[in-house]
């Protein structure tokens, strides 16, 4: 993993430049742990409470409806339909060796629920509104830095092309 | 219940403030407010003190302390808070909830950040860390922008709202940064630079983004009884609260076309100042962004979801319009200090409802003096709305 290490503002002197300090969470996924194996088999995974049957996407472990703690895995379907959408510019520390620009979706699915992901495949310079409502194939994949996604490609094209 | 008024308020300039410190900054807010009282209050009479700084970004990690101590205010009843970009408007509602419950009788909300000292890449991954980190952030690198554009292009989707109209917020609230000595931009902008500034978040470009600033803001509050003692005579009183929040993800959320949170607060805040919508005549909302502005109005209730583009092509939110909204410069054109804007929003409404403003040309008229402010923490996580009358 090849994260730049953040620069020094640019700032009029006089200044002091700080002790520099840097965080690399890791972070306690045991109860959620399926989620993130599904990502590296491609799918998508959603839990259900056993109790009162509440679907939940992000998933959880434990229901906040029922305050059950007995989850059942459920993948979700492969499509999904585009709700919106935008083309990010920008590069967060973390994210300096992608490139930009990339569309971030949120996509609806046949289960009610909405999932967030990359939309990839789709031309920047033609992009309009006209890509609400358009049917995506939901997919995941693992980035060349080792890190996880949730990715979208349309599936067919429509309106005004 | 007792009645809380507003009986001092103070604001540093907004900006890259390269020049001070941040306990430095907050002295100028500090300092400005104990004057606003024609020093009536001093540190003495202050019963609790509230520090509103999400402390993510400047070096002070832990900021209330060091802030409080500066302003002469060490050994007082002390607390910090954060509600992300609404943390100043949680400062005011701690300190309103410690005097209307009879537990102060004088107390600060000070709001402070200094956002300016990191680089941008840095900023950006600590703002799209004010939504769900695991859920959002990890994976997608969302930024605040990305976050507001998702907003907007739902809207745009749904009810027709055009670029043009997000760039007409962004040229209204630099009208009237313009004419605010201490806004961080003091230029006024045309829709076509708007429309031609480069692009961030799809179909958000950089005009309609607020800038990365450093500022404070501090506000005053008292007791009914302690604004007889101080002699204070017709204060700002704030007559309705509104705290409402929502999920920490948008994939939860039923739609993007408003914010949820901002509607509860809003009821809250007119039912318990028995008003309505109708009954405001000046707004400070919380325009991070200029699709933000345009859902404000709706979720209000200054018009029908949907129709918050038709107000501001109608010029219904400029000054002389139906409602005069941000005619600061709001968070567009003066700056969003995270911690400092809530406080920042009753600075304005305070000394728009007293007519001190200057320039005069940015003073709204008012019939009834009431006035309302609207700030939102993430996107869309914390809704404060406060409702203040003269």
């Amino acid at each position: 993993m090849s994260e730049k290490k953040p620069e020094s503002v640019k700032a009029t002197p006089p200044t002091l430049p700080s002790r520099p300090l840097t965080y690399r969470h890791e972070i306690s996924i045991a109860r959620v742990k399926r989620f993130w194996d599904g990502i590296k088999e491609g799918k998508v995974y959603a839990t259900k409470c056993r109790k009162c049957g509440k679907l939940y996407y992000p998933p959880r472990s434990d229901c906040a409806n029922c305050l059950a703690s007995d989850v059942e895995w459920v993948p979700l379907s492969s499509e999904g339909v585009i709700e919106t959408f935008t083309v990010s510019h920008l590069k967060p520390q973390g994210f300096e060796h992608y490139k930009e620009p990339y569309i971030i979706a949120i996509v609806r699915t046949p289960e009610g629920v909405k999932v967030m992901g990359w939309l990839e495949g789709v031309d920047i310079e033609k992009i309009s509104v006209g890509l609400v409502g358009q049917r995506v194939r939901i997919t995941t994949a693992t980035k060349p830095d080792g890190y996880p996604a949730i990715v979208f490609k349309l599936l067919e094209e429509k309106g005004g092309k | 219940m007792r009645r809380v008024a507003v009986v001092g308020v103070g604001h540093s300039r907004f900006g890259r403030r390269d020049d001070a410190l941040l306990e430095e900054i907050a002295f100028e807010a500090f300092k400005e407010a104990v004057e606003d009282t024609d020093n009536r209050v001093s540190q003495k009479d202050i019963d609790l003190v509230v520090v509103g700084s999400t402390g993510t970004r400047h070096y002070e990690g832990y900021p209330a302390l060091p802030v409080a101590e500066y302003l002469g205010l060490a050994g007082k009843p002390l607390i910090r808070v954060e509600a992300a970009c609404a943390t100043g408007s949680a400062a005011v509602f701690t300190a309103y909830n410690a005097i209307a419950s009879g537990l102060a009788d004088t107390a600060i909300a000070i709001g402070v950040e200094k956002m300016t000292e990191v680089d941008t890449p840095t900023s950006t991954a600590v703002g799209g860390r004010g939504a769900s980190y695991l859920w959002e952030f990890h994976m997608f690198g969302t930024s605040f922008a990305a976050y507001y554009a998702l907003f907007a292009t739902a809207h745009m989707a749904r009810f027709g709202t055009t670029e043009e109209d997000l760039a007409l917020v962004a040229v209204k609230n630099h009208r009237y940064g313009a004419m605010n000595p201490k806004a961080h931009f003091q230029r006024e902008i045309t829709v076509e630079e708007a429309l031609k500034s480069r692009v961030v978040a799809w179909p958000l470009k950089l005009y309609d983004c607020c800038p990365i600033s450093d500022g404070a803001a501090a506000v005053i509050l008292a007791s009914e009884d302690k604004v007889r003692e101080l002699g204070i005579e017709d204060p700002v009183w704030i007559e309705g609260v509104g705290v409402s929040s929502d999920t920490s993800t948008l994939c939860t959320r039923p739609d993007y076309v408003g914010l949820q949170a901002a509607v509860r607060a809003a009821q809250m805040a007119y039912k318990q100042a028995k008003v309505e919508p109708k009954d405001i005549e000046l707004a400070e909302v919380h325009d991070c962004f200029t699709i933000a502005e345009i859902m404000a109005y709706e979720d209000l209730g200054f018009c029908r979801k949907g129709e918050g583009a038709r107000m501001i092509r109608e010029g219904e939110t400029h000054i002389g319009g139906r409602i005069p909204v941000n005619v600061d410069g709001g968070l567009k054109a003066k700056g969003h200090p995270l911690g400092a804007t809530g406080c920042s929003m009753v600075y304005e409404i305070t000394k728009q409802l007293r007519h001190e403003v200057k320039p005069s040309s940015r003073q709204v008229p008012f019939k009834k003096y009431t006035a309302l402010t609207h700030n939102v923490g993430g996107h869309g996580w914390y809704a404060y709305v406060m409702i203040f009358r003269r």
